[in-house]
């Protein structure tokens, strides 16, 4: 039997088969990006999705009776940016941070279904620098191998394999950058 | 800077977000990743840009408008996107441009000068070296069972055996012998088209080989 891909008569095959490299038409990308510009949001505001919004709501409606209806006098509406800097306050440091020093450690929302999480750091071409090993709580202590991958970076990028829910997750990505440099 | 980041996740990783944020950004990364090679490989097994068009097109709608509810493609039950997207299309034209026209997946439909016209027609539209070859190469595929063609078209974007014969539903070994009776037929038509010359002199030692290999077998 022939080797599949070695043989060097196949080579020369290959790529004469490849050669002829001409993409759809103009027609076919206006039809599926015009679908995807129907059906999905650009990433600023890329959305949950709509079953997240009656789940929302009737979550509130379960908070609210078990704290008692009286008190919805005192809820106040919470806006959309009051979300993101809450989810931003559960991130330390928050994304986008220009920082004097390397932060002690890195902290994100805990997820559900979480048995640990995966933290990877990545330089500002996001290049993977440091992988750590399954963390159980949702934290990293910046020191060791981590803080030497980190500190001679300008800007590093992390982000959060989740270990445990059936589809995988992954947290951010978050970003800082070190000031001092 | 996101959209950078998007552009080193694996496509898996994206689809995820598609289906989870309806992120048209990450949509569109895969799109810009795949489109060519897809299109290129359906090029190939149906020997007719307007039938490799229409697959595409549909595979790609297929997996978007899934996204309002049940994703079609799924990383946690699915192999690579790559393996599910190209048996998508697979699936797609044989069952409605080979079983549907009811003609023996040995003596293909495309054989016909309407679809012949086609690519002229297509091919004259855009009239560079580029397409003159692909005009040439697809009239070399058209030659070939269905059978054969699948599989030199999965080969030619890369796929290894055990992969193609994921996708093609046949064992490793059926896909070794259609890939060698494959490859000798477009040896004979390459040859017989002048297609071998047109090849570029990066390609030297292969091609001298391949051009010995070809006389051999004229002589």
């Amino acid at each position: 039997m022939i080797d599949f891909d070695r043989n060097s008569d196949d080579a020369a095959m290959h790529r004469l088969l490849n050669q002829a490299g001409t993409g759809p038409s103009s027609a076919h990308d206006d039809a599926v990006l015009g679908a995807a510009d129907r059906l999905l949001r650009s990433s600023p505001e890329a959305r949950p999705r709509r079953w997240h919004v009656p789940a929302a709501l009737a979550a509130s409606l379960i908070i609210a009776v078990s704290v008692g209806l009286p008190n919805l006098q005192h809820v106040e509406q919470a806006s959309p940016a009051s979300a993101v800097r809450a989810a931003q306050a559960e991130t330390a440091p928050p994304s986008g941070e220009r920082l004097a020093a390397l932060p002690e450690q890195l902290r994100w929302p805990a997820a559900a279904d979480a048995t640990g999480y995966r933290v990877v750091l990545r330089d500002a071409t996001a290049d993977v620098v440091w992988t750590s090993t399954v963390l159980v709580e949702p934290q990293l202590r910046l020191d060791g191998d981590a803080a030497a991958a980190v500190a001679g970076l300008e800007t590093c990028i992390w982000s959060v394999e989740v270990v445990g829910p059936a589809e995988p997750q992954e947290l951010g990505p978050y970003w800082f950058h070190l000031a001092h440099r | 800077m996101l959209k950078f980041l998007d552009q080193q996740r694996s496509d898996e990783a994206l689809l995820r977000r598609c289906a989870s944020r309806l992120d048209r950004d990450a949509f569109a990364v895969v799109y810009e990743r795949h489109r060519q090679n897809f299109y290129q490989f359906l090029l190939k097994l149906s020997a007719d840009p307007r039938i490799a068009e229409d697959v595409s097109q549909q595979c790609w709608l297929k997996l978007l408008e899934s996204f309002a509810g049940t994703p079609v493609y799924q990383p946690s039950k699915h192999a690579r996107f790559t393996t599910f997207l190209y048996t998508l299309g697979r699936n797609l034209y044989i069952d409605q441009f080979v079983r549907r026209h009811d003609h023996s997946r040995c003596q293909s439909f495309e054989h016909t000068p309407a679809a012949q016209n086609r690519h002229a027609e297509h091919c004259v539209q855009r009239n560079t070296h580029e397409q003159q070859l692909e005009q040439h190469t697809t009239s070399a595929l058209r030659q070939l069972p269905v059978e054969q063609r699948e599989v030199v078209s999965l080969w030619a974007c890369g796929f290894s055996a055990r992969s193609i014969a994921d996708i093609a539903g046949v064992p490793v070994n059926t896909v070794h012998s259609r890939k060698r009776y494959a490859i000798a037929r477009l040896r004979e038509l390459f040859a017989q088209s002048g297609l071998l010359d047109s090849v570029p002199p990066c390609n030297n030692a292969p091609l001298k080989a391949l051009k010995n290999a070809v006389a051999g077998q004229t002589r």
